[in-house]
C-alpha cells in the first residue's frame, strides 16, 4: 500500500490503524470491566525494587511461579 | 531518574542502575511516571540479545508498564496529566519515567492495581484477540487450553471463562493442574498421564472441543487434531504457536 512517503501512512494505512486502535480500546475496556468484576484475577507473583532486577528476571525464567514478575523503578 | 541500563548484550546480571536524563515527550507520547514494570520474556530475550529487535545500545530495557501521565506531547488529546494508565512500549519501562505513544494507552480503573495493571497490555490482549476477534468464541462452548499452567494458558482460562466457555485445561503436572483449576477451569487433564484425545472426547460427550487455545504447538497441535468438534475444523483454531508439521486435514474428519 503506497504510504504518503518515508513514514508516512496513506489514508488507507491511517484508517486500518484506527479501526484497530479502535477495537484494541474496545476490548481493553472490557477485560478492565471484567477484572473489576471479578473475572480477572491479574495475578502478581512477585514485587521487586528496580535494584533487584535480577530476582525479577530469574522468576521468569525459572518458570515456577504463577502471575507476573514486577519491578517498581 | 533512576533507570537500568544495558550498556551490552549478555547476561541479565550485566544491567546497572543508573541515574539518566529525564525524556521529554514529542509529538503523539507521554511521559509517564511508572509506578510499575512487568518483567517478560521479551525483555529478557532483548537484553541477552537474541530478540530479532535489537535496540542500540545503550538502552534501558522493560516493555510493560503502569503509572500515571506527567507530562503530555504535541497534540495529545486523548488523556491528561494524572490519568491512569498501562501500556506496552518498545523500551524504557524499567526507570522512573517512560516515554508512550499517546493512542496506545490503556485506561485502568482506581480498583486495578499498578502492579496487576502490568497484565494488561500484552498478556490479556493476546488471549481476548485469539479468543474472541480470531475464534469468535461464543457462550456454551468448549475451549481446550493447552499450556495451561503458564502464564498464557492461565490468561486464556480466565478470558475463556469470562466469555462463558466450558474450559479443559491440558498441563503437566499437578501443580500446573492446580493453577489451571484456581483460575477457573472445569476440566482438568494431565497430559503426562491422561490421553488427550480419549478425555477430552468423554468430556464433550464425543463431540470435541470447539476451540483450542495452544501456545504450545508441536504434539499439542497434533494431539488437538483428533479431539476437535466439526465446526472447529474450518476456522476456529486460536493458535498462537506453530504446529510442529504440515497441517493434514484428514487427522480432523478422521478424530483417529
Amino acid at each position: 500500500m503506497a504510504g504518503g512517503g518515508k513514514g508516512t501512512p496513506s489514508p488507507k494505512e491511517e484508517a486500518a490503524l484506527a479501526t484497530r486502535r479502535a477495537m484494541v480500546a474496545d476490548a481493553q475496556k472490557e477485560l478492565t470491566r471484567w477484572f473489576v468484576e471479578g473475572k480477572l484475577k491479574a495475578t502478581v507473583a512477585a514485587t521487586y525494587d528496580l535494584a533487584d532486577w535480577v530476582k525479577g528476571f530469574k522468576l521468569i525464567e525459572e518458570r515456577t511461579v504463577v502471575g507476573k514478575a514486577v519491578l517498581v523503578p | 531518574m533512576r533507570a537500568l541500563v544495558c550498556h551490552a548484550y549478555g547476561p541479565i546480571d550485566n544491567l546497572k542502575i543508573e541515574d539518566i536524563p529525564q525524556p521529554v515527550p514529542k509529538a503523539g507520547e507521554v511521559l509517564v511516571r511508572v509506578r510499575a514494570a512487568g518483567v517478560s520474556f521479551a525483555a529478557m530475550l532483548g537484553v541477552q540479545g537474541k530478540h530479532q529487535n535489537k535496540p542500540p545500545l545503550p538502552y534501558v530495557p522493560g516493555n510493560e508498564l503502569a503509572g500515571h501521565v506527567v507530562a503530555l506531547g504535541e497534540g495529545v488529546s486523548n488523556v491528561e496529566v494524572g490519568d491512569r494508565i498501562a501500556t506496552g512500549v518498545s523500551q524504557g519501562a524499567f526507570a522512573e519515567y517512560a516515554i508512550a505513544t499517546a493512542a496506545n494507552l490503556i485506561p485502568i480503573p482506581e480498583q486495578l492495581p499498578y502492579a496487576e495493571a502490568t497484565n494488561f497490555p500484552t498478556l490479556y490482549p493476546t488471549a481476548y484477540g485469539a479468543l474472541k476477534w480470531k475464534a469468535a468464541m461464543q457462550p456454551g462452548e468448549v475451549l481446550l487450553v493447552h499450556g495451561a499452567g503458564g502464564g498464557s494458558g492461565l490468561t486464556a482460562i480466565e478470558v475463556g471463562k469470562a466469555m462463558g466457555a466450558v474450559v479443559i485445561a491440558s498441563a503437566g503436572g499437578a501443580d500446573k493442574l492446580k493453577a489451571a483449576q484456581e483460575a477457573g477451569a472445569d476440566h482438568l487433564i494431565d497430559h503426562r498421564s491422561e490421553d488427550l484425545r480419549t478425555k477430552v472426547l468423554e468430556l464433550t460427550g464425543g463431540r470435541g472441543a470447539d476451540v483450542i487455545y495452544d501456545p504450545v504447538g508441536g504434539s499439542a497441535f497434533d494431539a488437538s487434531l483428533r479431539c476437535v468438534a466439526p465446526r472447529a475444523v474450518s476456522s476456529r483454531w486460536a493458535s498462537p504457536a506453530a504446529p510442529s508439521r504440515r497441517f493434514r486435514p484428514i487427522s480432523c474428519w478422521s478424530r483417529t
